[in-house]
């Protein structure tokens, strides 16, 4: 016979099980973020520095942050564009960095969500 | 998406007054006064619902680009941008239309660019149900 005991220590335990499972899906993501910033450093001509200028991924109490002290990377963050005949920003990453920041925001929704099911 | 595009576009043209609109790959010459939007929508996203009856939800950014001849009017100008999109229903030819949410600046404040032009980014997530 199974007798299952619902409780304040098993809550406790379930929350800190989810609460760990949620933070491994944060830093998974995150993780991603940081190898396709490293990808894209790859492709971007204009300045190699991008690729090296991305500092070590840290925690905050904030929460995680990856952190670019390239020159031009706010320039190149915002995507490729033309402004009076001039051009900024880099083809090899036409629609800059705010388009990845969201599809991160989509997964790990979708993926918390799993765990709270 | 390309259909999307011909929309935002069509509905900025439709209802902004403010200033003249760069559209995404179309030729465009900078204003005498330094100020107008740029316009681009960028999908980056797709969704089941649900398995049965296949509803989905295509997410995309309309990115607005905010010139402008001072840091002050940068401002004023992604303020009025805000105004006019932020938590719109934009309607298309079908019956799904394109939801716009909140806009979120791009987080860099407006940086300066040659000819004393400024530039600030906002990003307005747009969902649609099909």
């Amino acid at each position: 016979m199974i007798k299952i005991v619902a409780n304040s220590d098993n809550i406790i335990i379930a929350y800190e099980e989810m609460t760990k499972e949620i933070d491994q899906i944060i830093f998974d993501e995150v993780k991603n973020l940081r190898s396709d910033l490293e990808d894209i450093g790859e492709k971007i001509r204009v300045t190699r520095n991008f690729k090296n200028g991305i500092m070590a991924t840290r925690k905050t109490n904030y929460g995680w942050v990856i952190q670019m002290k390239a020159k031009y990377s706010s320039i190149l963050w915002a995507g490729r564009r033309t402004i009076g005949g001039r051009e900024y920003g880099s083809l090899g990453w036409y629609n800059g960095g705010a388009p990845m920041l969201e599809k991160m925001g989509n997964d790990i929704t979708r993926r918390v969500n799993d765990v709270k099911r | 998406m390309l259909k999307d595009k011909h929309i935002v576009d069509k509905y900025f043209q439709d209802n902004w007054t403010g200033t003249p609109i760069q559209y995404d790959g179309a030729n465009f010459k900078m204003p005498i006064d330094g100020k107008w939007i740029s316009v681009r929508l960028v999908p980056y996203d797709r969704q089941s619902l649900s398995a049965n009856n296949g509803l989905k939800v295509d997410y995309a950014l309309i990115r607005v680009y905010c010139y402008d001849t001072s840091v002050t009017k940068c401002y004023n100008l992604a303020k009025q941008v805000q105004d006019f999109l932020e938590c719109k229903k934009i309607p298309t030819d079908t019956a799904s239309e394109l939801i716009v949410e909140v806009a979120v600046p791009n987080g860099d404040g407006a940086t300066p660019l040659h000819n004393s032009i400024y530039e600030t980014v906002l990003n307005f997530t747009v969902r649609k149900y099909t």
